[in-house]
């Protein structure tokens, strides 16, 4: 990560928090539009916590809950009065690393299996929303605009040089071709 | 007993990891997506515009739009990614960019893309390409170069998309001003 972009890490934290000022946006929006690297981490991350946030709440059964207990009960007993050797202490280090990594398979396969559930964000403020929005409608406009310009482009190349003159004017009035409009916009 | 405790770290890392990495690489295995990594943006381009819109960004452009009576709202809502990589470079750079220009249109060739508009005038071209799946659309990628004017324009639109859907958004974005929605960037 760039020197620049951990500078950056907080803001992004507190963006997918929905925590931003409209000034702290402004400043977020105007790095993540200049470093795409960025910009997919922040996406990747907004989806991760939104597909976690969707993952239904487990329940364990009171039954396991007091089998648990009970087990458990006379060995901490056992412990307090004997204290723990360090043979046992290696393996509890041992242990809780190995219990987060099958936990962590547990939850990668019920994830894999899950069909993904709508795609959701934190809520969005409305100047977040909105730039996004402002992003995508100017993207259309312009892949609109592009495509007007090479059919009139076509258009022209195929009867520019055939049509009668009265009707290439009026053609021109009703779709001008960008030699008229001065180039592309 | 400290490499075993560093394996099952690393174990879980590398697992975490990959569960992040194929959620984001998920609209890159869409047939409709054109992967515009590797055209670098020289360092002495002007008028940069690197847009990069993906499914949770495009949520929250449709649900901006609370009445959810758009047109352009109802396109949004359809799409997985708009992508635009559009700059002014230096003539010196034509021969670079020409070459990424190449590329596109070899890959879409490749992967079966069909060509539904391609205008060229002396050097300046501009190509439009979709992407079926079956009867539907699912991929558009625009690439306008113009040598004369040092400009060139890359657009990839993943999604379920459809002409007349976008062909009914012209209204609606006619008035967009592309020049003050730059300035406004600009001035930020």
């Amino acid at each position: 990560m760039k020197r620049e972009c951990a500078g950056y890490l907080d803001l992004r934290e507190r963006y997918l928090d929905g925590e931003l000022s409209p000034a702290e946006f402004a400043r977020l929006a105007e790095h993540l539009r200049a470093c795409s690297a960025c910009r997919r981490e922040v996406e990747a991350e907004g989806l991760l916590r939104a597909t976690f946030r969707s993952l239904p709440a487990l329940s364990c059964p009171p039954a396991t809950l007091e089998t648990i207990a009970a087990t458990a009960a006379p060995r901490t007993g056992h412990r307090a009065a004997s204290g723990r050797s360090p043979r046992r202490r290696r393996r509890l280090w041992l242990a809780l690393p190995a219990a987060a990594a099958l936990l962590t398979v547990a939850v990668m396969l019920f994830w894999a299996r899950t069909p993904l559930p709508p795609r959701e964000m934190p809520v969005p403020s409305a100047p977040q929303a909105l730039a996004a929005r402002q992003q995508a409608e100017w993207s259309l406009a312009l892949t609109l605009r592009l495509i007007g310009e090479a059919q009139r482009e076509s258009v022209a190349d195929v009867f520019g040089h055939t049509m009668p003159r009265a009707v290439r004017s009026s053609l021109r009035h009703a779709a001008p071709l960008p030699e008229d409009e001065g180039g592309r916009g | 007993m400290k490499a075993k405790l560093l394996l099952l770290t690393l174990l879980m890392l590398s697992l975490l990891g990959a569960g992040a990495q194929a959620r984001d690489t998920e609209v890159a295995k869409l047939p409709g997506y054109v992967d515009l990594k590797d055209i670098r943006i020289p360092d002495d381009a002007e008028e940069i515009r690197d847009i990069d819109l993906g499914p949770p960004l495009l949520k929250m452009a449709a649900e901006a739009d609370t009445s959810r009576q758009s047109a352009l709202t109802r396109v949004l809502s359809q799409l997985q990614l708009v992508r635009v990589k559009s700059f002014v470079f230096r003539p010196d750079d034509t021969d670079e960019v020409r070459s990424h220009v190449r590329d596109i249109e070899d890959r879409l060739e490749k992967n079966d893309w069909s060509r539904l508009i391609r205008v060229r005038d002396e050097e300046d071209s501009i190509t439009l390409s979709l992407k079926y799946d079956r009867n539907h659309i699912v991929g558009l990628m625009l690439v306008a170069f113009s040598p004369e004017d040092d400009e060139v324009t890359f657009v990839n639109v993943v999604g379920d998309l459809d002409l007349a859907s976008l062909a009914g958004l012209t209204a609606e974005l006619s008035g967009v001003d592309l020049d003050d929605f730059f300035d406004e960037l600009d001035s930020r």
